[in-house]
């Protein structure tokens, strides 16, 4: 069984993966603007500023650990395993030199190939991983770890989603969401700084209980005036690499990905015993007991 | 050197604190208005003082009824007009009633929430017990109240706004909590908001116009006066307010309200200083339901948490111990390597 | 130093110990804006890190947030004094105001800049600060690397993934150097766009080549063959989707002010619980440790003296709230709640508690 050569499967998460990927990706979207939708009572109590942040903070590990237990128990092999660990290296090593300095990060740059290639959940996975590993090499873990970690893997997820075009096209799409993605990527970061940075008290703070158009408003404005100047150069960089040196990277990937053979079915011929059948594994069955 | 910069941040933050605090207590008490005019003249010249900066400045000013409910069970509302230039938002609007009647200005949290107005409540800031908050509501009058869903500060008043403020002792801090128990329109609480030109009553030269505009008060208020001396039981009693006062000014000149005392409605918790001043307020703030009397406190600041004491001493010194112990054993270990 | 020879043989604390520590006490920074009580928490996680930090390069990441923390404080200031409400205080000067847009409306930009905002905001940021300083004391007390062996067997796979990311990061580092020296050598561009191009195709193919060397060899060691019964998946599977629900609704109860407050953070708690019990019900059976972390009593005494600090910090919120935050509009002095402090200090007992360091570079 040949792999297609753009749809390589590199996990198997079927739908149960799919389910759990969708209702984590609904909650962790809530958790992150949840000061569109916080109300008053939030606001009421001085002690603590109500119980949503908190609520939150925990809810996004929590989504995370359930989500990368739940896709990869069985339904990722050592060849998926040992491709996620070296993208996030390189991804990580990406990381090292810019250091976070005017957004000029080009560690986003390998998931939007790699998840077009490898397909979404892979990008899913590979996002996720390769803002903890990077965070892990370059300065330590900080609370906002948990919240890049789920919007790098919703911008790789979406990488996946892009539909499967030939030549010059192909580098335009990708290029042209790369640079979307990654003032998404900026939005939903700052969307979780928004509470913490401007408080409650500035002229942009959110405030609990006012309708989302003008909470929206305001945190547009606030986006506008903190993190522009980061987002920008970001999608410039992220963009034009992609241009420049996407076709090599891309072309890289499927020919790695046509050698792992995901998906390949296992022949284990057992000794001959006259009409004994074949065993045919696939990779996601393997070790499993009934 | 990392808790160098521990011990300088405590240090520049608590000297910050002391500088401010220690200025603020050296800065201008209130000034306490009395029942007699001599006071009351004071209370024209800090108005005229105000208002004079404000024609400066270029603004407009707009007159803007606060109607404050302490929420009690025998509470009734009352109103004070108050002149802020246009533009101003709610905050400011709140500390300048403050300073027209005497009282306390508004206290606020780290947050930006209302804690107290006029030092109700002493003490707590939007208390939570249960699924119930004793917090002070924030209303925006007009044709009935509205819940108001941004904060005080961040509410621009314009000519015609009318803002309410009811303390809810055990509120649900949603729209479905009771509002402020007086009307809601401004032309009923404060005549004279309606024309806002009118009440730029600054120099002494414009003092008649300040006169005209009482006597046109008198003359579309006359029909409701009655209204207004039924007596202190009405439920609607603050609409009486501005009536006693333009009684007064037939006489002419500046409204002397020396006849407030005397008119009945005045006494029932109704304190509407209006434009030409408030100094029938004294009295109507010791009806105040009652129960406290905090106008005459005006220059006492919620108590608790004022001074220099020994806790604040002893916890700095044990930031400092750690913060040094902290230093030596870091400068110890490189020295070991 | 010969005396402390006889110390090399007690383990280090179990890393999870430390960052429960560290997670409860930033829970109780959460709790304060009063400058006083967090300055005492962050020069109790100062004192802590100090004392039992171990000497390897992670160390320094307690510096690192702490620098981050001052930098919030000057944010969250200057953001203040340029875009803050105007509540009438203490005015120190005015900021002249710019017009902006309209439809930046809402957004003032200037007026008269209070001391009472001004410290109001820094107070904020100094509770953020708090909050990064016991953060960065967790990494620099045991690096994440040894918190990652500790991670339970349901998440074996992602473990592994990213001990290899973080073993291969210094190799592609070095196979670009080299990729590099030999473009120089051979006279191509090192820079530029075409720079770029010729260092990043190599080192790709380099890295791929080598990730399925790595994938052959973990297979023939057997990795991924796991005695795990398919009911037991199937289960575990259920209570994760069952607990992923739990959440959401729980999140949706949080948010909307209508929902009854049963909705809210009992059945986020619950959702936690079931996806927890999911990760366990994965974990258990089929793999072992090498070597596991011991749990002892001076772990208990670590994360109780924590929770400790925590609960005073609650109780003096609940009785006198007032005290736990900074007073501002009117600016005053802070007061200092003595149960608070006690509880606080009870927290800097890990420095004496916990073993000390060995003295050599561990990861």
């Amino acid at each position: 069984m040949r792999p297609h050569p753009d749809r390589t499967g590199a996990t198997r998460f079927g739908k149960r993966g799919a389910v759990a990927i969708a209702i984590a990706s609904l909650v962790g979207l809530a958790a992150f603007c949840w000061p569109l939708f916080a109300h008053v009572s939030s606001h009421s109590n001085q002690a603590h500023a109500g119980d949503a942040p908190w609520v939150m903070a925990v809810i996004i590990p929590l989504l995370l650990i359930a989500l990368l237990g739940e896709v990869t128990t069985g339904g990722i092999d050592a060849k998926g395993v040992a491709l996620l660990g070296v993208l996030g290296a390189i991804g990580a090593a990406l990381r090292i030199p810019s250091g976070g300095t005017a957004g000029f990060e080009p560690t986003f740059f390998l998931l939007f190939p790699a998840g077009y290639v490898l397909g979404r959940h892979f990008g899913f996975l590979l996002g996720a991983l390769t803002l903890f590993a990077s965070a892990l090499v370059t300065g330590g873990v900080g609370p906002w770890l948990p919240f890049q970690m789920m919007a790098a893997a919703w911008v790789a997820y979406g990488a996946g989603l892009l539909p499967r075009r030939q030549g010059r096209l192909e580098l335009v799409i990708l290029a042209s969401y790369a640079a979307v993605a990654c003032l998404v990527y900026g939005l939903l970061v700052n969307m979780w700084f928004w509470p913490y940075g401007a408080g409650t008290t500035t002229s942009f703070s959110f405030q609990p209980g006012a309708a989302l158009g003008h909470n929206l408003a305001r945190f547009l404005a606030f986006d506008l005036t903190t993190s522009l100047g980061f987002d920008i150069p970001r999608a410039v960089l992220n963009a034009v690499l992609v241009l420049t040196v996407g076709r090599p990277v891309i072309s890289a990937l499927r020919r790695a990905s046509h050698k792992a053979a995901f998906g390949a079915a296992v022949d284990v011929p057992l000794p001959a015993v006259a009409g004994a059948p074949v065993v045919r594994t696939t990779p996601t069955t393997t070790g499993q007991v009934r | 050197m990392v808790h160098r910069t521990v011990v300088v941040l405590a240090t520049v933050l608590c000297t910050a604190t002391f500088v401010a605090a220690a200025s603020d207590a050296a800065g201008a008490a209130r000034t306490r208005v009395g029942t007699d005019s001599a006071h009351f003249a004071v209370v024209t010249v800090h108005h005229a003082r105000e208002c004079a900066s404000v024609r400066k400045a270029g603004g407009g000013t707009i007159v803007v009824p606060v109607v404050i409910d302490l929420g009690g069970p025998s509470d009734q509302a009352n109103v004070t007009c108050v002149a802020v230039p246009a533009g101003s938002n709610d905050a400011q609007v709140l500390a300048a009633r403050a300073k027209l009647l005497g009282v306390t200005a508004p206290r606020y949290a780290i947050s930006g929430l209302l804690c107290a107005i006029d030092d109700y409540p002493a003490t707590g800031c939007g208390q939570q017990n249960g699924s119930h908050y004793a917090y002070w509501a924030y209303f925006h009058g007009g044709s009935s109240w509205t819940y108001s869903s941004v904060g005080p500060a961040s509410w621009t008043v314009s000519a015609g706004d009318v803002e309410g403020w009811r303390f809810e002792p055990d509120g649900s801090a949603t729209p479905a909590d009771p509002p402020p128990r007086s009307p809601s329109d401004a032309p009923t609480l404060c005549p004279a908001s309606v024309p806002p030109t009118t009440t730029t009553t600054t120099s002494p030269a414009s003092v008649p116009t300040s006169t005209a505009t009482s006597t046109t008060l008198a003359q579309s208020s006359s029909s409701s006066g009655n209204h207004g001396a039924t007596g202190p039981g009405s439920a609607p009693a603050v609409s009486s307010g501005p009536k006693p006062f333009v009684a007064a000014p037939g006489s002419g000149g500046p409204v002397t309200a020396k006849g407030s005392g005397s008119a009945p409605g005045a006494v029932s918790t109704t304190t509407t200083p209006g434009p030409p001043g408030g100094a029938a307020q004294q009295g109507a703030g010791s009806d105040r339901a009652g129960h406290r009397t905090p106008t005459h406190l005006a220059s006492k600041r919620s108590p608790g948490h004022g001074g220099f004491p020994l806790g604040i001493i002893i916890a700095v010194a044990l930031i400092a111990l750690f913060a040094t112990g902290a230093g030596f054993r870091t400068r110890r270990s490189t020295k070991a390597d | 130093m010969a005396g402390r020879l006889t110390s090399l043989r007690v383990a280090p604390l179990h890393p999870v110990a430390w960052w429960a520590w560290a997670i409860l006490l930033a829970a109780a920074a959460a709790r304060i804006t009063n400058p006083i009580c967090l300055g005492l928490i962050l020069a109790i996680a100062g004192w802590v890190v100090v004392s039992r930090r171990p000497q390897s390069t992670w160390a320094r990441s307690y510096s690192t947030l702490l620098r981050l923390g001052a930098l919030v404080v000057v944010i969250r200031v200057v953001i203040q004094a340029l875009f803050g409400q105007r509540i009438p205080g203490h005015t120190l000067f005015t900021i002249p105001s710019i017009a902006l847009p309209s439809w930046m409306a809402g957004v003032t930009v200037g007026g008269p800049v209070t001391a009472d905002a001004l410290v109001g905001a820094a107070c904020q940021g100094l509770r953020l600060a708090a909050i990064l300083g016991c953060v960065g004391a967790a990494n620099a007390l045991v690096s994440p690397f040894r918190l990652l062996r500790c991670v339970p067997a349901g998440l074996y796979e992602v473990a592994v993934a990213v001990t290899v990311a973080v073993s291969f990061t210094p190799q592609v580092i070095s196979s670009l150097g080299q990729v590099r020296d030999a473009r120089r050598l051979r006279g191509r561009a090192i820079s530029g766009l075409a720079g770029v191009r010729g260092l990043a195709v190599p080192v790709l193919e380099g890295a791929l080549e080598r990730s399925l060397a790595l994938a052959a060899s973990m297979d023939s060691r057997g990795f991924g063959r796991r005695a795990v019964s398919v009911t037991r998946q199937r289960v575990a599977s259920a209570t994760t989707l069952a607990g992923l629900l739990g959440l959401a609704v729980g999140a949706y109860g949080v948010l909307d002010s209508g929902a009854p407050p049963a909705l809210g953070l009992p059945i986020v708690g619950t959702g936690a619980l079931l996806v927890i019990a999911g990760l366990i019900t994965t974990s258990v059976g089929g793999r072992t440790r090498y070597r596991p972390d011991r749990w002892s009593g001076r772990e208990w005494c670590t994360v109780l003296v924590s929770a400790a600090a925590l609960a005073a910090v609650v109780v003096v919120g609940r009785h006198d709230a007032a005290s736990l935050a900074m007073p501002v509009y009117p600016l005053s002095f802070p007061a200092v709640p003595p149960l608070a402090v006690v509880g606080l200090l009870l927290a800097a007992l890990p420095s004496i508690v916990a073993p000390r360091p060995i003295d050599t570079a561990v990861r």
